[in-house]
């Protein structure tokens, strides 16, 4: 059996525990809020994961996926009646669109220039989406109905946070299916030799700029997956959504526990909204301690908190020697039976 | 300028349109204004 197959399998444990993790913390409303809104915001970071740890690209305008995701939802599903596969489709459909455009608009940007312009490309949509009526304006789209994907006389419907951690759950496994398998695809594998060495990459085949729209194309509709369901479980959506706030999130829960660790946005998304959540500050510090997470483990643990392994295991090995050292200098019964000889 | 964009742009898109003009300069001349177009993308 193949190394990730073994691993997928290994994981399946972990994932019937973390679908019953929150009747097993107590399965308040609270609790099950913030698992829903862990699920969602982890699947939203997973867009941007496949940018950074692969592309080695930071794509500070990937609030506009979450965005496109959340509107859609809101006015197909307000105006137009759709339902909720629709407006999933829809979501999906559109992210693509944008994601074409966008990665077309940066395929000769790398670094920096990148950067800026994503940021741009966010702060347009921001000022658009406070200001133009089709959107809403500032009050934003409310009066989203629940969401309903019920088919073939199955109801699968959601009123409260505790009816749709399952779907949140669901759409979480898929989105790290769908990492985990680009990850290992040969897609996967050209974009990690595009970010390490583009020249030799073009040497060998590749082609960067065709590698970095195909990533961008698969990284958007995650994204927007993610503010499909929030836009369901606020009923409501505004310009809030493209608030700095959640970049400085996606770009946390992507360094936090290290780059290209499989659970690693879902991990840092859990650790800061269970802060945020039950050991709450208040106000604006919560926002204060998100911000100087990221610039911590910027600074200081540029690996994130898995490079915190390599040195404890080396002091953990420090420590062996003379254990092994102290079991070799007894006597065995074979060595007993040499010298007797 | 500014009057100029003032006058073309309503005040609620001015944010907008000043970053689509940003955008636009940096998709166009990565480099800079001062450098060619086939100057280096890299920031």
């Amino acid at each position: 059996m193949s190394r990730p197959s073994m691993r997928r399998i290994a994981l399946l444990p972990l994932g019937v525990a973390v679908l019953f993790a929150p009747s097993l913390l107590g399965g308040s409303a609270s609790v099950y809020s913030a698992a829903v809104l862990i699920a969602i915001l982890a699947v939203m970071s997973y867009g941007l994961d496949v940018i950074v740890s692969d592309l080695g690209e930071v794509s500070l305008g990937h609030t506009v996926f979450f965005a496109v995701g959340a509107y859609a939802t809101a006015l197909l599903s307000t105006r137009a009646g759709f339902g909720a596969w629709g407006t999933l489709a829809a979501s999906i459909a559109i992210s693509l669109v944008f994601a074409a455009v966008i990665g077309l608009v940066t395929l000769r940007l790398r670094e920096f220039v990148f950067s800026l312009v994503t940021y741009a490309v966010a702060v347009v949509a921001m000022s658009l989406a406070a200001n133009w009526a089709f959107l809403g304006g500032s009050d934003g789209v409310r009066g989203l109905p629940m969401l309903d994907l019920s088919f073939a006389g199955l109801s699968l419907t959601a009123r409260t946070d505790r009816e749709l951690w399952p779907y949140a759950f669901g759409m979480l496994v898929v989105a790290i299916y769908l990492v985990d398998r680009f990850r290992n695809s040969r897609l996967g594998a050209a974009a990690i030799m595009t970010h390490l060495n583009p020249r030799l990459a073009t040497v060998g085949g590749i082609d960067p700029a065709r590698v970095r729209l195909q990533v961008f194309l698969f990284s958007a509709p995650i994204t927007a997956t993610a503010g499909w369901l929030y836009a369901y479980q606020r009923a409501y959506v505004s310009v809030d959504i493209l608030e700095n706030y959640f970049l400085i999130l996606m770009l946390t829960a992507v360094i936090l526990v290290g780059r290209r660790q499989l659970l690693g946005p879902l991990l840092a998304t859990a650790l800061v909204l269970t802060q945020e959540k039950f050991f709450s500050f208040g106000g604006y510090v919560d926002k204060i301690v998100l911000g100087s997470v990221l610039v911590m483990v910027l600074a200081f643990f540029p690996q994130g908190l898995m490079g915190l392994a390599r040195p404890l295991s080396r002091l953990f090995r420090m420590f062996r020697p003379a254990a092994k050292v102290v079991a070799e200098s007894k006597p065995t019964a074979s060595t007993s039976l040499e010298i007797s000889k | 300028f500014t009057a100029l964009f003032g006058a073309l742009v309503s005040p609620a898109y001015t944010t907008a349109a000043a970053f689509l003009v940003l955008i636009g300069l940096l998709v166009l001349r990565p480099g800079g204004l001062s450098a060619s177009a086939a100057a280096g993308a890299h920031g």
